[in-house]
């Protein structure tokens, strides 16, 4: 009897305050469904077993733990936005003679109403979701389509119990303010004024500082090794400097505009720098965290969709722009007994002759039903060097994240024919020229680096023309400038290499360093266009390829004259395209389903924002209207402030993204990102469609605002 | 010379679709010299509110006429209305209607600034307005830290800083104490003495028994008036109590 009255007196209320509780139960469903679909999707076997689909769940895994955060950080927010907003009802309720644990009884039943039905809601979402997101996934990765409809009631429970649990800690904290309140205090504090905000001069120093440290590292970064633990250093004190600023900062420039009499007391800036004055002190939080969610959402969307869609182009940089569709490559072995260093031919096994390596290829790729066009052997020695007055010698680096000691660059060399065989060049270089050229950013005039006489430790060379460009794909880890250099024969780099690495100093596994490729295009098969591959529809893995390569690299050897031959690597293009779709493709999807719980997130405020200013708002506008201004003033004034307030996150998400861009780029560069364009119009095109969602939301939460204002 | 002239006013409100009509001011007649003090009594639903709405040209009158220093109000286009009442009425109302986004300070230069007076003129205009009105301690203070007594001064310092020809006070002293009331009061006779025109509606006998002539209205009409004449503040409460008294009891016999 007693719990049908609370039950339908808790369900009137939800009903009477459908303009807080429509999105507190909207978001809720949202944040379920898509905590429900993260944890499906990171132990779907299913996705594990596609193509490229191997990299999902991990991904996702490390998703769910963001998702888990936020949503425990919303959960929270919008329950206690709720609480602030219909304390007044408790305690009037309390008033009219209600015992406390009554109106906590008609909390409960509120609770489990709305908890309830976001629940069913975001379950069937989630699952709704869940089966569009198996689509898209499959379509990204250009796989068949998994059919049939998968659900696993183990995590439909975690799902239940893990946001059940958040409720419940948000009502036993609603509890606890219940059990505080005093209800009289509440009713005579209603009409007091709200303290004019003070200038907080130390979190302002903090701000600047923080800003500036965070700003200062993303635009001074180098090295792209160096930019992943230079970003997260920068994201932290930015979004610290954010907050800051955003509290203290806004507060103390306002006071500045105020106290310029010049400027304050004029009709059009009198009333905005005083309400804005107010409007920070209450919004500030709100603001700084938009801010933070939209260059979240801009930087996770520009940069998987850039990576994803910048995959063909990647693909085509690691086989000479698309003129090969798959390369077999490996080390030239070195003799170790002999140190006769005159001899620096003699001492190269491995070599696998040219007509050998055909013979290979042409029956390898012959057993998958495909056919040799071309051959391009290419051969290079790559190092790092460092030079001291034009003498080279060898960096020993422990591990790639070691700084390299100054004046260190890295070369990659390779002889003549090589060049102008892969580059379609007719270059010539005397006898002892090197031509160079640069292959990185950070790569400036060769010839004014190093004095016009060089050596390895032998022959003295002359650096000669700049040549046009070298085909090899490296990733940028290495923070020095990066050269192509190319000798007249390769009797120079086998020289070369014998100079720096002499035996007697020990260079353990730097002694195998001269590296050759086999370029190989296929007949009839665009490889780069098709996805499948070779022909009839057989793909070949990266493992299968290579043990039929090993075994017969292994006939080769012939233990009488201690020759031996390696193959180490053995690339296709279809394989690491599937390799790269499933990697992207899986972090661009991780970071739309991580952009709709940051919009979410975004919205919700914005629309909590517009509620409670709309009622401070309203008693500002009939004030103003009895002291003088026109109806139509009033509401420019007002709605100038609101748009100051709308844009300054998007303003501030816009800036951060401009600074953040050079040291994104470096982060994308180690992902083999080497599209500039690309990524410059994904950024652009992600800024502008974000703002137009995020006009979309203001639009919408808007009309409440004037609905309360009016 | 008059400054207000208020010519058989006439409004009737018309309930949404045109059902029941309301006459609020059925005949209001009478006009203010430059420099009176004009209380304006009446009960709950006598009309007050209306009346000063129409004069505030917040609102039209049905018929009738309302000239300010012989400009008819109604003649004003709806687009200037805010400008003209800027510059030429001051109002002050009972619950101050100051912004807690502003100091004292600048709640009485409010006006002035959407009037687009220069930035250096303000202060010459707010010291001596402050003075007189004994607010000058307090002008960066904001209105949740200040008494209502003070409130409300600040609210008269801010309806004269525009030199405004008539001052409109809508039951000023209904949320003050008795003795700010008196403050208050004061305040309004000193301006009034320095020739500043009030037109002040009350239901308190004792803030009407300050001004120079006191009009009753009853059922939307001008009912009753009385002047001060040659009487102090004391024989004028005394004459208005007995109106009001004949007003509620034998006023229907009259």
């Amino acid at each position: 009897m007693r719990l049908g009255l609370f039950s339908r007196l808790a369900w009137s209320n939800i009903k009477k305050s459908h303009q807080l509780y429509v999105p507190h139960i909207l978001a809720g469903t949202g944040l379920t469904a898509i905590f429900y679909v993260m944890l499906t999707l990171a132990n779907d076997d299913r996705l594990r077993k596609i193509k490229g689909g191997y990299a999902i769940p991990s991904i996702m895994a490390i998703g769910l733990v963001v998702v888990a955060i936020l949503s425990v950080i919303l959960v929270l927010f919008t329950n206690s936005f709720l609480m602030k907003q219909r304390t007044r009802e408790y305690g009037m309720y309390n008033v009219l003679g209600m015992e406390k644990r009554h109106v906590g009884m008609i909390m409960l039943f509120e609770n489990l109403i709305s908890t309830g039905i976001l629940l069913v809601a975001g379950i069937l979402a989630g699952m709704l979701m869940y089966k569009l997101c198996c689509l898209f996934i499959c379509k990204m990765l250009r796989v068949e389509t998994i059919l049939g409809f998968y659900m696993e009631a183990e995590y439909v429970l975690k799902t239940v119990g893990a946001f059940a649990a958040m409720y419940l800690v948000a009502f036993l904290w609603n509890c606890i303010r219940l059990v505080r309140l005093r209800p009289v205090e509440l009713l005579a504090s209603a009409g007091a004024g709200e303290k004019e905000p003070k200038t907080k001069w130390i979190m302002l120093l903090i701000g600047l500082v923080t800003l500036g440290a965070g700003y200062t590292i993303a635009l001074t970064t180098k090295s792209p090794l160096k930019a992943i633990p230079d970003f997260f250093k920068a994201v932290i004190l930015v979004i610290i400097g954010t907050y800051a600023l955003f509290l203290a900062g806004s507060i103390a420039f306002l006071k500045l505009l105020r106290r310029n009499k010049g400027f304050y007391y004029r009709k059009k800036n009198m009333i905005a720098v005083s309400d804005l004055l107010y409007r920070m002190k209450q919004n500030a939080v709100g603001l700084a965290s938009i801010a933070i969610l939209a260059t979240g959402v801009i930087v996770m969307i520009s940069t998987t969709v850039c990576l994803y869609v910048g995959t063909e182009a990647t693909v085509k940089k690691y086989f000479l722009e698309g003129e090969a569709d798959m390369f077999v490559g490996g080390l030239y072995l070195w003799d170790e007994e002999s140190t006769d260093s005159e001899h620096a031919t003699e001492r190269r096994s491995g070599y696998i002759p040219e007509e050998e390596l055909r013979k290979m290829t042409e029956q390898i790729v012959g057993k998958c039903g495909a056919e040799v066009e071309s051959f391009q052997l290419l051969r290079f020695f790559s190092e790092p060097l460092c030079f001291t007055d034009g003498q080279a010698s060898v960096v020993k680096m422990s591990s790639s994240l070691t700084t390299p000691p100054k004046g260190t660059i890295e070369v990659v060399i390779i002889p003549l024919e090589d060049y102008n065989r892969l580059c379609k060049d007719d270059l010539e270089l005397k006898e002892n020229e090197i031509g160079w050229v640069a292959l990185s950013e950070e790569a400036g005039d060769l010839t004014k680096e190093l004095p016009s006489e060089i050596s390895f430790g032998g022959k003295a060379y002359t650096l000669g023309p700049e040549v046009k460009h070298i085909p090899i794909m490296r990733s940028e880890a290495i923070s020095t400038g990066y050269y192509g250099l190319v000798t007249p024969t390769m009797d120079d780099i086998d020289g070369i290499v014998n100079d720096l690495y002499r035996p007697e100093e020990n260079h353990g596994w730097y002694y195998l360093r001269t590296n050759y490729r086999y370029y190989v295009k296929l007949k009839g098969v665009s490889g780069m266009a098709t996805r499948d591959g070779v022909t009839d529809g057989r793909r070949q893995s990266y493992y299968e390829f290579k043990e039929l390569v090993d075994d017969y690299v292994k006939k080769l050897d012939t233990p009488e004259t201690g020759e031996h031959y390696e193959a180490s690597t053995w690339e296709t293009s279809w394989e690491l395209r599937d390799e790269f779709l499933g990697m992207y493709g899986s972090l661009f999807f991780l970071g739309i389903l991580l952009s709709m719980v940051f919009l979410f997130a975004t919205a919700l405020i914005i629309y909590y924002k517009q509620i409670s200013e709309g009622y401070d708002d309203r008693g500002r506008f009939q004030i103003l209207q009895k002291v003088g201004m026109t109806q139509k003033e009033t509401k420019a004034t007002i709605g100038r402030q609101i748009v100051i307030v709308f844009f300054l996150p998007l303003v501030t998400a816009v800036i951060h993204m401009v600074v953040a861009y050079p040291v994104i780029r470096k982060l994308l560069m180690l992902l083999m990102m080497p599209n500039d364009t690309l990524f410059l119009l994904c950024t652009a095109c992600t800024v502008v469609a974000f703002a137009f969602i995020y006009m979309i939301i203001y639009r919408m939460t808007a009309r409440t605002y004037y609905r309360i204002v009016r | 010379m008059s400054i207000l002239e208020v010519k058989s006013l006439q409004k009737v409100y018309t309930t949404r679709f045109g059902g029941n009509k309301v006459q609020a001011l059925s005949d209001v007649t009478f006009t203010v010299e430059k420099g009176e003090y004009v209380a304006i009594m009446g009960e709950s639903g006598s009309g007050k509110t209306t009346l000063l709405n129409i004069l505030a040209a917040l609102d039209r009158p049905t018929a009738g006429k309302v000239l300010l220093e012989g400009r008819e109000l109604s003649t004003i286009r709806e687009s200037d209305m805010a400008t003209f009442r800027r510059e030429n009425l001051g109002f002050v109302f009972q619950e101050f209607n100051l912004l807690d986004t502003f100091s004292i300070r600048d709640n009485i230069l409010l006006p002035l600034v959407l009037n687009g007076a220069k930035p250096a003129e303000l202060e010459g205009k707010l010291q001596p307005i402050a003075q007189r009105l004994g607010i000058a301690e307090l002008l960066a203070k904001y209105p949740y830290e200040v008494s209502g007594g003070q409130k409300q001064r600040t609210a008269v310092a801010r309806a004269l800083i525009t030199n405004p020809k008539l001052i409109l006070a809508d039951e000023p002293t209904g949320a003050l104490d008795s003795k700010s009331t008196d403050d208050l009061l004061r305040v309004f006779r000193d301006i009034n003495a320095q020739g500043q025109t009030i037109l002040m509606v009350t239901h308190s006998t004792k803030a009407a028994s300050h001004a120079s002539r006191v009009l009753f209205i009853r059922d939307g009409e001008v009912f009753h008036k009385i002047y001060r004449g040659e009487c102090t503040n004391e024989q004028l409460y005394q004459k208005i109590s007995d109106t009001l008294t004949l007003l509620t009891t034998g006023g229907e016999q009259r």
